[in-house]
């Protein structure tokens, strides 16, 4: 390969951006051997690059003639009267838990005596089974998903670099700050402390309580061997500094799994580790392209992009629930004006109708019909700097060949496209939607056959949701068509 | 094997690596001399940091002290299973992403020139120029310097910021800050990288002059 190829330029003459990546990550010492080797002989023979570089590690050098001042003189007095005004506070409000005061000794021992007795007592409450499931009850929930990933931390740590499995959850407040979380099962919350423990058992409905107990039983058929194994990779993975990610991780696998076609998964659990690794990463890239690809002509996000955009929409969405809402019946009656459908409901009940609507549906009409307050909503504050946080640097390249018009339009499509992906009718959908027909429409929809029944159902759906029209009188007409078409 | 056993073989792994941990589970014990050592240790840098994230010095001292709080109120729960300044920084991210979430002055500093304010990066390479030529006359060119630094650090988007100054100024690993910041190693790649990047653009006239910004501005035969 010459130099040329592997130095791609911009317009400007200088080292494309995509090259900070590597040239960053090698100043800051965290490439392997071979990716140094790659990068030093890179240095060695071309000077651009070396300039690049030198020119980086300037600009880093720069930032160590900026002064760094020593806090005021009573930062430490100020900082420790807060904390033990604020322990005298707690003390008061919570008798039973009584803090630490700073430096008075005696104050200091309460909360261990009162943990040590508390937790005597709840020992002596309990009985050999329940305290076995207490004491395993991360394990015991869990079990499944670590035999799923066969106890094998390294081959999580492998899924989990895909980002495939966990969920990201943008979480913009205030239309300003960004934050990206990735969402944790129930695993993560299960406390540390016995006592908490038994509370949180306790909590849970009767439901969980029959899974749990089921898991339980489950748990304690198993061999000792088996036990310690599931237990070993329990502490080891409680021990990992990325253990929310990982949970996440596996927690999505799990799920993922568990929906395969049985064939698929069993084909799989066959598979040795490495051609495990590229068969999920295959059939999970096939599915997230077909997630959005199969609804849309949009051009678009790369398949590792796909989880990340989806999980940004929603959660655009779910922030910017409450003006959409609000906004939609103003649209419809405008729109049902504009159109000259007959007469327009009074306020009131297109107020009921967005209450109760689908907010995908929603967000489709208004993107239809009012696009622009909906580009204004979503690109107001910082969220595309969320997104464009989240997204990888083809995607981010993708933006960026473009003018900022451009970029708005893009990323509307995507929206979309996922919002059109999230549209799916499901069985609750429609009978949600039936309940809401006269009961003359649902006579004549249940005097057809069950195909010929749900086949119409699911055409009015989707009809309804296209057209926000739920003119009953309408539906009758159709529906005298359908039955009746000459 | 019981849920205290587990937690101290993760306090016994993590009491080993770092003195500061130590300290901390003396803290989780009711030590507040231990309580006060971190405090000590500690507060230069996170006041620094916490000053470049929200621009204000007072303000970053009041953000120190709840940041110093929060790990106290948390001291009950506390298991080693990271380093102590991995989880510090944890805190320090969440309460200065609060901090300046309720500040609208932050959305001037990091939004676009353009009405609609929808850029996903700053210009910055006109930035630092523009900040140049609105320096008083009467700061010495260090002064100003500083300031032009300052500002390049601002213009950064907060994610960016903090992921840069916990590399230069904490040493941090991409992994350690990937776990303050509740990120994966890859995204902390690529935003310590656009950082890198985007403050090179920001500083490239002084850098690649070795000038002032007042010296800059007397070359260009604009009055200082």
């Amino acid at each position: 390969m010459n130099s040329k190829s592997e130095k791609p330029e911009s317009q400007s003459g200088e080292v494309e951006f995509s090259n900070f990546d590597e040239l960053t990550a090698y100043l800051d010492g965290e490439l392997d051997e071979t990716q140094t080797q790659k990068v030093e002989n890179r240095l060695g023979s071309d000077s651009d690059y070396l300039a690049e570089m030198q020119s980086l590690q300037k600009t880093w050098d720069l930032l160590d003639t900026l002064p760094v001042h020593e806090p005021g003189g009573s930062f430490t007095k100020t900082t420790m009267e807060l904390i033990v005004g604020d322990a005298v506070s707690t003390a008061k409000n919570k008798r039973k838990r009584t803090l630490f005061l700073g430096r008075v000794a005696v104050m200091a021992l309460l909360p261990v005596v009162f943990f040590a007795t508390a937790y005597g007592v709840a020992r002596r409450m309990q009985s050999d089974p329940d305290r076995r499931l207490i004491e395993n009850l991360s394990v015991i929930e869990n079990f499944k998903k670590y035999e799923a990933v066969d106890c094998n931390l390294e081959f999580l740590e492998s899924i989990r670099k895909f980002d495939f499995f966990q969920k990201p959850t943008v979480i913009v407040e205030n239309g300003s700050e960004i934050e990206v979380a990735y969402e944790v099962g129930s695993a993560g919350s299960i406390p540390i402390d016995p006592i908490q423990r038994a509370g949180y058992v306790k909590s849970l409905d009767v439901e969980q309580k029959i899974t749990l107990k089921g898991n339980f039983e489950n748990f304690e058929d198993k061999t000792d061997a088996d036990r310690k194994r599931l237990t070993d990779f329990d502490l080891e993975l409680q021990s990992r500094g990325n253990r929310q990610q990982l949970r996440s991780t596996l927690n999505g696998f799990y799920e993922w799994l568990t929906e395969l076609e049985l064939s698929e998964r069993s084909e799989l659990q066959d598979l040795p580790q490495n051609e495990r690794i590229a068969k999920i990463r295959s059939i999970r890239n096939r599915q997230a392209q077909n997630e959005l690809g199969k609804k849309s002509l949009v051009k678009l996000p790369s398949k590792e992009d796909v989880p990340f955009l989806m999980g940004w929409c929603e959660s655009i969405f779910q922030l910017k629930e409450r003006q959409l809402r609000d906004r939609f019946p103003i649209v419809l009656r405008q729109s049902m004006r504009n159109k000259k459908m007959g007469s327009v409901p009074p306020m009131s009940v297109l107020l009921e109708k967005s209450r109760v609507e689908n907010l995908n549906s929603i967000i489709g009409f208004l993107l239809r019909e009012d696009r622009q307050f909906v580009e204004d909503l979503i690109f107001e504050g910082e969220a595309l700097f969320g997104l464009y946080d989240i997204l990888s640097l083809n995607a981010r390249k993708q933006l960026d060949s473009r003018s900022e018009a451009e970029q708005r339009s893009h990323i509307l499509d995507w929206v979309d496209a996922v919002n059109q992906s999230q549209q799916g009718t499901s069985i609750e959908d429609l009978e949600k939607f039936e309940m809401q027909l006269s009961s003359k429409v649902r006579n004549r929809l249940q005097k057809m056959s069950s195909e010929k029944y749900r086949e119409t159902l699911e055409w009015m759906y989707e009809e309804s949701r296209k057209s926000q029209i739920s003119s009953q009188s309408w539906w009758e007409q159709q529906i005298e068509k359908t039955l009746d078409p000459n | 094997m019981s849920v205290s056993e587990s937690s101290l073989q993760k306090a016994s792994k993590y009491e080993l690596l770092d003195p500061d941990v130590r300290l901390m589970l003396q803290v989780r014990e009711g030590s507040a001399a231990a309580f006060e050592a971190l405090v000590e240790k500690h507060q230069k840098r996170l006041v620094m940091v916490l000053e470049h994230l929200v621009s204000d010095r007072t303000q970053a001292e009041d953000l120190a002290q709840d940041v110093f709080l929060r790990v106290y109120r948390a001291r009950e729960r506390y298991i080693p299973t990271a380093k102590f300044s991995t989880w510090l920084y944890t805190i320090t991210h969440n309460v200065a992403s609060n901090s300046i979430r309720k500040s609208s002055r932050r959305k001037e500093i990091n939004l676009v020139a353009s009405p609609s304010g929808s850029m996903p990066v700053r210009p910055l390479d006109t930035m630092a120029k523009d900040k140049s030529n609105l320096m008083p006359t009467r700061l010495a060119d260090q002064k100003e310097m500083e300031q032009v630094i300052r500002e390049a650090i601002q213009s950064l988007g907060p994610r960016q910021r903090m992921a840069m100054l916990l590399s230069k100024y904490e040493g941090m690993s991409y992994n350690e800050i990937a776990e303050s910041m509740e990120l994966t190693t890859q995204a902390v790649k690529s935003l310590l990288s656009r950082a890198r990047g985007n403050l090179k653009e920001a500083l490239a006239p002084y850098l690649n002059s070795g000038k002032s910004p007042r010296d800059l501005d007397r070359e260009n035969g604009e009055p200082s």
